[in-house]
């Protein structure tokens, strides 16, 4: 059991992680299952649908960000935008994925943000086959209805 | 960049709602089948994203390239048209069109209300956090932008911008009765009682109109009907005659009425009003119980320095925390030196047409009346930028013992702006950083000379290397 100002997290296949309540508590959800039923502050909250890998990069995130709301001089803005950067560069197509869902769900809402940021970037500027490469989107269209979209031309006057 | 995070986050208040019950009823993926899965030739995952994320990834995109994600597959194919934000800013096409090809514009004119016709039609997000028009349009335009306004309100708009300039002109005013007409008839104006009006403005929280004629009584209604309204941008309305800005209802915060020709008085008793932005002739201002005011932003282009604004504003100069003065003649910042103690002012930003021949020193004569200066910013446009090599005047000395930062814009380099430098070295004791931004030399085609650009970075950073004490920190921005 985890001793007072920490939390026990327990992902989907079963890893326990113990953190600080501040930590934790940057994900609007478990904040609102502590703030409503105080057992789960005593005991383990299982996070629904996470595994341990994902759990551990949320934590790892949360961590930084907690300890910069509490101390902007040791972690200044500058500091936490190169480790968001770092953050979202290292991982993969679906560490990604997971992550937009994980933090969807647990509302990281800085998190979704900087997630879905990085994607929004990867499309920007692109033309429609790279975007469909890159995210490996299959192009269901027939011919003549790709044909019909383009002569549509909602995109532009 | 601050805005952007707080439209986003209204989004994602709804989106998460929504994703978190579908997240919970099927928790899927993850499972050990899964992750034998991923070793399979790639599969598209993104598009098995809940939709919410979707199209909260599309917020992060321009209008135009969210739309242009309809052809990816059919999935994405009206993922936009369930995006909250409609963005018909289309100035970049505006810039291709030559000021004098008349037909030229009147064919993008068309096109362009043809595009924003088509869009309305296909949408279908039932709420808006943001509808903006920005193209040049003018009064035959009436009936469509009245239709666009209404398609806006009737679907809670949050942010709404209507910027109707004419191309190519500064400021972009249009001729008496050519200018789009803020339709009385959406307010109930002028049709009595029983008129019905199918939507409430309940949501609208910020409204920018730039070119479009728009009464006193039209803004004063809205003030009036929307409980939520925080900022208030009117800009060249030729229509705007006396404002009254008035209650004790208001949450107004941000206020600006800028260019507006006509615009006789303005009179603000507002208790939460924080930001104040005027553009002068006006004949009377008259600014009272806003005790939380603390910015102002006053220009005045070719105009002598309006005294009469310290008397204007008289009630609130003490409170003042920041300050910007726009202005294209330096003259005229001299005769600010007549200006009374401004005790709490902490950041001073002046605009200012530098001169082609004289000395920019006048400006410092201002800086005796801010003793808790903080931070000082002085930007620069030439018409014609000279290497002047003329003396270097020395400005009376004056006590800012609070100012740390410094930022010049525009520098070039020449006496004037050396003088500038040395009276701040001098004067401030304190000094902790000076940040230059190097003029960038435009040709009369706005295009910058890339050559001689980058000659200017290399003599400035020479020269202010030279100039500047090694424990005052100096940032040279590259361009």
């Amino acid at each position: 059991m985890a001793s007072k100002g920490n939390l026990t997290l327990k992902s989907c296949n079963g890893k326990e992680f113990i953190v600080e309540e501040k930590v934790a508590v940057m994900s609007t959800t478990i904040k609102n299952m502590v703030d409503v039923d105080d057992s789960f502050a005593q005991g383990v909250i299982p996070i629904i649908g996470v595994d341990g890998k994902i759990l551990a990069k949320l934590i790892e995130y949360c961590k930084e960000h907690a300890e910069a709301d509490e101390d902007e001089e040791v972690k200044s803005e500058e500091y936490l935008k190169k480790f968001d950067e770092k953050f979202v560069d290292e991982l993969n197509l679906n560490d990604l994925y997971d992550l937009l869902k994980a933090s969807n769900y647990l509302e990281i809402t800085k998190l979704l943000n900087l997630l879905c940021q990085k994607v929004a970037s990867m499309i920007k500027g692109k033309k429609p086959e790279e975007i469909r490469r890159i995210f490996n989107i299959k192009n269901d269209f027939t011919p003549e209805e790709e044909e019909e979209i383009n002569r549509q031309n909602p995109w532009a006057f | 960049m601050v805005k952007v995070k707080c439209q986003a986050s209204n989004i994602l208040g709804k989106s998460l709602e929504l994703s978190s019950c579908i997240r919970h009823k099927n928790c899927p993926r993850l499972s050990p089948e899964d992750q034998i899965n991923r070793e399979l030739p790639p599969e598209d995952l993104i598009s098995q994203l809940p939709e919410d994320i979707l199209i909260f990834i599309l917020s992060f995109l321009t209008f135009k390239e969210a739309v242009r994600t309809c052809v990816l597959s059919s999935q994405w194919m009206t993922l936009w048209t369930r995006s909250s934000r409609l963005d018909f800013d289309a100035t970049n096409t505006l810039g291709k069109i030559h000021i004098d090809d008349r037909k030229g514009l009147r064919r993008e004119r068309r096109k362009y209300v043809g595009w924003v016709n088509r869009v309305l039609q296909t949408h279908k997000c039932s709420t808006l956090d943001e509808f903006r028009v920005c193209f040049d349009l003018d009064k035959h335009y009436q009936d469509e932008i009245d239709g666009w306004l209404e398609y806006a309100f009737a679907r809670s708009v949050k942010r709404l911008e209507i910027s109707l300039p004419i191309n190519g002109v500064l400021l972009g005013v249009r001729g008496p009765s050519n200018s789009y007409d803020f339709p009385h008839r959406l307010l109930n104006l002028g049709y009595g009682i029983h008129h019905n009006i199918p939507f409430d403005f309940k949501s609208l929280k910020d409204l920018y109109l730039k070119c479009v004629d728009v009464t006193g009584e039209s803004i004063e209604w809205l003030l009036s009907r929307c409980p939520f309204l925080e900022r208030l941008s009117v800009h060249c309305s030729r229509k705007l005659g006396k404002l009254v800005v008035s209650g004790p209802h208001l949450v107004l915060k941000y206020l600006e009425i800028k260019h507006c020709l006509k615009v006789e008085s303005i009179k603000i008793c507002n208790p939460n009003l924080v930001s104040l932005s005027i553009s002068y002739p006006i004949e009377e201002l008259v600014v009272t119980e806003s005790p939380r005011l603390a910015e102002v932003d006053i220009s005045w282009g070719y105009l002598n320095f309006p005294l009469y604004v310290f008397s204007q504003l008289s009630c609130s100069l003490s409170q003042l925390e920041v300050l910007m003065l726009r202005t294209h003649l330096p003259k005229n910042i001299a005769m600010l030196k007549c200006c009374p103690e401004l005790s709490k002012l902490k950041e001073l930003f002046i605009r200012v047409g530098a001169p082609d021949d004289g000395s920019l020193i006048e400006l410092t004569s201002f800086l005796s009346s801010c003793p808790n200066l903080q931070k000082f910013a002085l930007e620069l446009y030439w018409l014609k930028p000279l290497n002047t090599n003329g003396d270097v005047e020395k400005a009376t000395k004056c006590s800012l013992k609070h100012l740390k930062v410094i930022e010049l814009s525009g520098y070039y380099g020449c006496s004037s702006e050396v003088e500038i430098i040395m009276f701040f070295l001098e004067n401030a004791i304190a000094l902790e950083k000076i940040i230059v931004d190097p003029l960038k030399p435009q040709n009369q085609l706005n295009l910058v000379d890339e050559e001689l650009a980058a000659r200017v970075q290399v003599e400035v950073e020479q020269q202010l290397k030279d100039l500047v004490p090694a424990h005052i920190e100096l940032v040279i921005l590259q361009s």
